[in-house]
């Protein structure tokens, strides 16, 4: 009787655990991820299937846990699935060229609206007052939805921002923990570009935002002189409160203080770089550039269990 | 070709484009006129009409369209007496009140082969869509006539020999008319590869030039350019005549007339300069070459302060000077540090602020920089050094107010005071225990102990085996007894050797039965033969021992000296007995 | 003359030391008057020169109200730390520990039951007191029997009273040095981090004086374990007391 107790004393324990176990497994019969190893080879499942938020998460763990032999690996699928999260915003967010040319449009439309304000105030004449202000009117509102626009492209742009600089500091940090994998260093280099790229937009988006404020302000200023000078009568319908000023500050994704100390292309010594606001042309050609083509793929660490050894992945 | 040299030592602070004088380019441009076909005009001219064999005249034709609306054709009806070189083309927008009316112009440079007059024929050329006449032009070779100079540009560099990326001042001359009449030129360009004329470091100025040997005024167009390939460059300039519209400030030394009347457009080019761009060299580069090409020399930085905290900014301003084009200068670049927060100023203003992150700072980070300069074609250092600061840390404070004390009075509200004297020393802070010496001074009992266990347990043994001490005892007292053997026989005292002789076989045998060594006799010794040797030299060497010995003991006994001559056989004897030991 | 040669020896070593006391001492003095006129820094420099010729209680407590002075919490609390890790009964470390703690915020280090016990002594007196009472001990059980003398009623009893000592000194020992990986936190808001990479992510920030453990150690990173977190962190963020 006593060896039978001590036997079930022993082997209870055992019993409870695997049956925990069992039950964790979930309808697709995987088991969720107990080690470093475990957590990285999910990981790297998830990123193959382009799942790169939990596969960050999984990359997250693999890295928490210390396991020198699998952090270095983990670290660089970091990198790539955060890469790739910053990639995804970029695609998934505003068309960039619809924005900068909208941008442009509201802005050159504002232009002439401000030149036939000024005429029209010039002239003193009631019935281009009346036009101007109306023109002006419609001017102001295309300019607030496009900066909107800018102002959301440039939020995701910010996030986009800061998802590539983690991911470029992930592969420095990779090639410090293993300084063979070449990969990681060429990998934290095209990131770096990308980063300035991304910078270089972000600021003349910025720089087209502050152009169009300015703008929108000083047709506000204009309008308002208009109706000061149409009188009553004559005073074209409206909205109540659209001549007011719209104080919107703009949420921007990202704030100038945060670009300091990030690296702009270094300009071409003696190119002409005309801080003017962009044409669609220049915009579309600079944000083309940040998109992915279906030519350069990534590559990632797809080898289940068995972290991703230096040297043997493919180039970026 | 007149070279020039530029103002030597002028001090000038590195500038940057200001942002309102980029602005300029923001102002959208005004709706081109484009009027029917019928409105357009072409004229045709050579210039100058009448020259001697082999010299240049100018074939100008001049329609009154945009240029690219013209498809000129690739030949021209020249008689054959005309050799044509390259047609140089540009467009010149009229002013003229709202919209721009244009102006295209196609030069040929044509020289003359032969004598006689002249024409080249009307032809059509289509502009937009439609079909424009150009009417004839004629010229007279003449050797003998009075002939004027072709009106072209002169085109001068400041530099011949170039390196990629230096900047040039370019100098396009209009000499005045006869008359000394002064003409503007407007829409200058300039034509050859990968050249890059900076706009905004245009001068325009009317001055005295020496044409021949003549002084006479010029209109001077006076830009930089930068070459961007490297290798044999061409370059030439142009621009149109435009009377008095100067179309931007100009500076004019001494007097001047200007042409009455509207202006003449006219298409005027200048010669080919040829230049030579080297690559910058690779080796040798310093760290921190942003491109500036040039002389330039450091002026010493300063710090708005060197005393601060931790998070507080302080401003480092630096500045340079010298030859060289500073209208594109580019600062060095943000020092990357993780000491220190870096802002670099806005342009035009050069500088940078910096915030210290830790009070462990000393100086501010050095910020490499350096030029390239072409005349001695070397890379120059201009780091800005780094400046000593005390950065002082957070202030903690000396003491606590009584609330602040959470635990009652456990804590003290205020920190001790000095210590006056060192106080208890160590070695080291490392304890005893990680020290890999006193691990090893604690097997140093260890081993006392070890040897004392041994010691008690020889002891033990050596009490339960008196036998092996008794033996031991006999064989250090025979080696004695030897030794007196020896100096018996050496001395030649036969009485001694006797003695001793006795004793050592007394002594030899003595730890067989047990027994006092003094009271054994030869017959004991004999004992511990067996027969063969009893009966054999090693007894008889015993009994005569023996009874020599004996006999000694008798009064009036003499020592027998032949006994001397047993020595062999008694160290024979012994060493017998030696062995049963 | 063999004994000759021995004395000069000694009085050579002996002679070295009180050589390094006398340097150690001037930078000690040094360090005094920097402090006097206000010159925190070089009053910290001298300090911590001549602790480390020759680490004193006092030079450590002066050199932590040195540090404190020019406001660097972190280093000011491994000062006082290390002047009680020398002396345990030198209150005015204690004292300005418990001030620091409260002005700065930062917890006490957490210590186990051995680790606390390892406190009520300096670490090397727990060392000699092992040695001394386990040896006392084999000593009075082995020795009677060697030397053939009659076992006294005194000696068992004392003989198990010093094995008793040692065994507690034991767990005092593994205490002492379980304790040299303590450290305190130097630099404020220094950042702890997922990698030992200088680009590694950041976890957290911590406090200057905060205290954790060291578990181990990689280039300059070392991996540190606080009360609530662990991760990597600079070497020169990060003292150990023991160092």
């Amino acid at each position: 009787m006593k060896p039978f107790t001590t036997i079930i004393k022993r082997a209870l324990p055992l019993l409870l655990a695997a049956s925990w176990r069992a039950l964790a497994v979930d309808a697709t019969n995987v088991v969720p991820p107990v080690t470093a190893r475990d957590f990285y080879n999910a990981g790297t499942r998830l990123l193959a299937g382009k799942k790169y938020d939990d596969a960050e998460k999984l990359f997250q763990s693999a890295v928490a846990a210390q396991d020198e032999p699998v952090q270095p690996a983990a670290v660089y699928n970091l990198g790539h699935a955060r890469f790739a999260e910053g990639a995804e915003l970029i695609k998934k967010g505003p068309d960039a060229q619809k924005v900068s040319a909208r941008g442009h449009a509201a802005s050159a439309a504002g232009e002439q609206a401000i030149r036939r304000s000024e005429s029209a105030l010039a002239d003193n004449n009631l019935d281009r007052m009346i036009a101007a202000y109306l023109e002006g009117r419609g001017a102001r509102r295309e300019l607030r939805d496009a900066e909107k626009a800018v102002a959301a492209a440039m939020e995701i742009y910010g996030k986009t921002l800061q998802k590539w600089q983690r991911a470029a500091d992930d592969f420095k940090s990779a090639a410090e923990l293993n300084p063979a994998d070449t990969n990681a260093t060429q990998n934290a280099e095209i990131v770096e570009r990308d980063l300035a790229q991304l910078v270089d937009s972000l600021r003349k988006m910025q720089a087209m935002l502050g152009a169009m404020g300015k703008q929108r302000a000083d047709l506000g200023k204009l309008l308002g002189r208009l109706k000061g000078q149409i009188p009553g009568p004559n005073a074209p319908p409206g909205a109540p409160g659209e001549d007011g000023e719209e104080d919107d500050n703009g949420k921007n994704g990202k704030h100038p203080e945060d670009l300091v100390g990030q690296k702009e292309n270094a300009s071409l010594q003696g190119k002409e770089e005309s801080p003017s606001a962009l044409s669609p042309d220049q915009a579309g050609q600079i944000l083309e550039g940040l998109s992915i083509d279906g030519g350069r793929r990534l590559s990632m660490s797809d080898q289940e269990g068995r972290p991703l050894q230096p040297g043997k992945g493919r180039n970026w | 070709m007149l070279a020039f040299a530029l103002a030597v030592g002028r001090a000038q602070l590195s500038t940057r484009i200001p942002p309102g004088a980029a602005a300029q380019f923001m102002v959208p441009q005004p709706a081109v006129d484009n009027s029917p076909p019928e409105n357009i005009l072409a004229t045709a001219e050579f210039d100058p009409p009448v020259v001697r064999p082999g010299e240049k005249t100018f074939y100008r034709v001049t329609i009154t369209a945009t240029e690219n609306s013209i498809k000129w054709p690739d030949k021209i009806p020249a008689p054959p007496e005309l050799r044509l070189g390259a047609v140089a083309r540009g467009q010149l927008t009229q002013p003229d009140g709202m919209p721009f009316h244009p102006v295209s112009g196609f030069v040929y440079e044509i020289t003359a082969l032969a004598l006689g007059h002249f024409v080249v024929s009307n032809f059509v050329v289509q502009v937009g869509g439609s079909s424009v006449e150009v009417p004839p032009a004629s010229v007279d070779v003449d050797g003998h006539g009075v002939t004027l100079p072709a009106r072209k540009l002169s085109l001068e560099v400041s530099e011949t020999n170039l390196f990629f990326g230096q900047p040039f001042r370019v100098r396009v001359i209009l000499p005045a008319a006869p008359g000394n009449q002064i003409e503007a030129l407007r829409d200058v360009q300039f034509n050859g590869d990968a050249l890059l004329a900076d706009r905004l470091a245009t001068r325009r100025s009317v001055e005295t030039v020496n044409r021949g040997g003549q002084l006479m005024p010029a209109f001077i167009f006076e830009t930089a350019a930068t070459p961007l390939v490297t290798g044999r460059l061409n370059i030439s300039a142009q621009g149109f005549t435009a009377g008095s519209e100067f179309g931007g400030p100009v500076v004019i030394s001494g007097p001047v007339m200007f042409p009455s009347g509207p202006p003449k457009y006219v298409l005027l080019v200048s010669d080919w300069v040829g230049l030579n761009v080297r690559p910058l060299p690779s080796e040798g580069q310093r760290p921190g070459f942003t491109g500036a090409i040039g002389k330039f020399l450091a002026d010493r930085p300063q710090l708005s302060t060197n005393r601060i905290h931790v998070g507080e900014p302080v401003h480092l301003k630096f500045a340079f000077h010298g030859q060289g084009d500073l209208t594109r200068f580019v600062p060095p670049e943000l020092p990357r540090t993780s000491d220190w927060q870096v802002i670099a100023d806005n342009p035009p203003d050069n500088g940078f602020t910096l915030i210290p992150l830790t009070d462990e700072i000393q100086a501010t980070p050095a910020i490499p920089f350096s030029c390239f300069d072409p005349s001695a074609a070397k890379y120059v250092d201009l780091t800005i050094p780094s400046l000593p600061v005390t950065v002082v840390g957070e202030d903690l404070p000396l003491q606590l107010a009584a609330s602040d004390d959470e635990a009652g009075s456990a804590a003290p509200l205020k920190l001790s005071g000095l210590a006056l004297m060192p106080g208890k020393t160590v070695a080291s802070l490392k304890p005893l225990q990680l020290r890999g010496w006193f691990v090893g001074v604690q097997l140093v009992p260890v081993m006392v102990f070890f040897a004392l266990w041994q010691w008690d347990r020889r002891r033990r043994f050596l009490e339960a085996h008196p036998e092996i001490v008794r033996r031991r005892q006999a064989r250090r007292a025979l080696r004695y007894e030897r030794r007196q053997l020896k100096i018996a026989v050496e001395a030649g005292d036969s009485a001694a050797f006797v003695s001793h002789a006795a004793d050592a076989m007394r002594i030899a045998v003595a730890p067989q039965y047990p027994a006092n060594p003094v009271a054994l006799v030869g017959g004991d010794v004999l004992a511990q033969f067996d027969d063969a040797a009893r009966h054999g030299p090693a007894g008889v060497t015993v009994r005569k021992i023996f009874a020599a010995a004996d006999e000694q003991f008798s009064i009036g006994a003499k020592g027998r000296a032949d006994l001397l001559a047993l020595h062999f056989e008694v160290d024979a004897v012994l060493l017998e007995l030696e062995e049963k030991l | 003359m063999r004994w000759h040669r021995q004395i000069l020896l000694v009085a050579v070593l002996f002679g070295a030391v009180i050589c390094r006391a006398g340097t150690a001492n001037d930078y000690f003095k040094v360090g005094l008057e920097m402090s006097g006129a206000g010159q925190l820094p070089e009053a910290a420099m001298a300090f911590e020169k001549s602790a480390q010729m020759q680490p004193a209680s006092g030079t450590l407590v002066n050199l932590g109200i040195a540090e404190w002075r020019r406001g660097r919490a972190g280093a000011a609390i491994l000062a006082w730390e290390k002047a009680r890790w020398i002396d345990p009964f030198d209150s005015r470390a204690g004292a300005d520990l418990k001030f620091a703690r409260t002005a700065a915020q930062v917890d006490e280090p957490e210590l186990k039951w051995f680790e606390t016990a390892s406190t009520w002594l300096p670490p090397n007196a727990w060392a000699w007191l092992a040695g001394a009472s386990l040896w006392l001990a084999v000593g009075l059980l082995v020795l009677p029997g060697i030397f053939r003398r009659r076992k006294a009623g005194w000696h068992s009893p004392l003989a198990a009273l010093a094995f008793g000592i040692f065994l507690f000194t034991l767990t005092a020992n593994v205490g002492v040095v379980s304790r040299t990986q303590i450290g305190f936190v130097l630099k404020k808001n220094a950042p702890l981090l997922l990698t030992p990479t200088r680009t590694g992510e950041v976890i957290s920030t911590l406090t200057a004086g905060e205290p954790a453990r060291q578990l181990r150690s990689r280039g300059n990173f070392l991996f540190i374990r606080t009360q609530t977190e662990s991760g990597w962190i600079g070497r020169d963020a990060f003292g150990l007391v023991g160092d």
